[in-house]
């Protein structure tokens, strides 16, 4: 949700000077995984694939992470990692079938969160990812461009029509809820 | 021109995000179409998101640790043995020559096949029979074998200062 606390600047500050050892490892782990777990399972849908690729984007930021990145740089890198392969994943069509992220809660609520997530089903892959950055991760413009690969100025205006197509498949459920 | 951004959006999802709202932006939200959409899209998404997050953890980061130094030292050795390759292939190329030059040589007396300008240096060992063409050749094989070697070796030494073992204490 909101950004990760200063401990991630210091261990990144730390790892700036050499390699990255475990403990630093495992506190910028510890500060960054879950938001891109959950990136990552909203726009791909399987727990399985999900974790798949996060271990792949936490191997391939190690073998490829450049010292100089401050926190800001090092979020929209594993982003980017991760978008680039969720898109890798969709052009080699692995996933022939969407399975459904599976609802455990006993939140009362249930039933309305199914809504929503069949609602935000009917969204592209593209239009997921960029709605979740900017409203679930809070990323400006030039973050999301940076996540994504794509123009900060691109980012407006497909912004803009993700929100605008969310917002009337969601809009239904708001009003009988 | 259509405006697809209102300057307050960003704004719009950060007080849904907290739950803080500034009574001009509340205001604000409910007269700005794009900024009731944001609120409507924000608070979809961030039910979605926390009940993503209760009910799924991310894999342990000892487990993610260990394969990415796997992966590390299988990437170290591949480059260590793209420097031991390109050293066989050497070899393929040099112990020909050398045995050719080696046998051309043995047929006739040295003093005989060489020119009449190396003869001052002849000496009666092997490695002193490596003048004029030969020696360029000779000595451009070994540099290239030392450079081989020397980055094949560092490649090598820096995959077994990369441990598998899960050290989380260091």
């Amino acid at each position: 949700m909101e950004r990760t606390p200063g401990i991630v600047s210091l261990v990144l500050g730390d790892a700036q000077t050499g390699a990255l050892d475990e403990v630093s490892f495992r506190v910028l782990y510890d500060a960054t995984s879950q938001p891109i777990r959950a990136y990552l399972l909203h726009v791909c849908r399987r727990p399985d694939v999900a974790d798949d690729l996060l271990q792949e984007t936490w191997c391939r930021y190690l073998m490829h992470r450049r010292t100089d990145m401050d926190e800001s740089q090092t979020r929209s890198y594993l982003f980017r990692i991760a978008t680039n392969l969720i898109h890798d994943r969709g052009r080699s069509r692995i996933d022939s079938t969407v399975s459904e992220i599976p609802e455990q809660g006993r939140a009362p609520n249930i039933e309305t969160r199914l809504d929503i997530r069949s609602t935000l089903r009917q969204l592209k892959p593209r239009e997921r990812e960029l709605l979740w950055l900017a409203y679930v991760e809070g990323m400006n413009h030039e973050e999301i461009a940076a996540a994504t690969g794509l123009r900060a100025l691109s980012i407006k205006i497909l912004l803009f029509r993700a929100r605008r197509k969310a917002a009337h498949l969601l809009e239904p459920q708001k009003r009988f809820a | 021109m259509k405006s697809f951004h209102c300057e307050h959006e960003f704004g719009v999802a950060r007080a849904a995000r907290t739950g803080f709202w500034p009574d001009a932006l509340q205001q604000h939200a409910e007269t700005c179409s794009s900024c009731a959409q944001t609120r409507i899209v924000t608070t979809a998404l961030l039910e979605e998101s926390a009940s993503i997050r209760a009910i799924n953890r991310p894999p342990d980061a000892a487990h993610t640790w260990i394969e990415a130094r796997r992966r590390m030292r299988l990437h170290l050795r591949q480059r260590a043995l793209f420097w031991f390759r390109a050293l066989r292939a050497l070899t393929v190329i040099y112990v020909p020559a050398l045995l050719i030059w080696s046998f051309a040589h043995r047929s006739t007396p040295i003093h005989e096949a060489l020119p009449e300008t190396w003869k001052p240096s002849l000496h009666a060992d092997f490695a002193s029979l490596l003048t004029g063409p030969a020696e360029m050749f000779a000595v451009t094989g070994a540099l290239l074998a030392a450079l081989c070697i020397t980055m094949g070796s560092w490649y090598l030494l820096r995959e077994a200062r990369t441990p598998l073992q899960h050290n989380p204490s260091r």
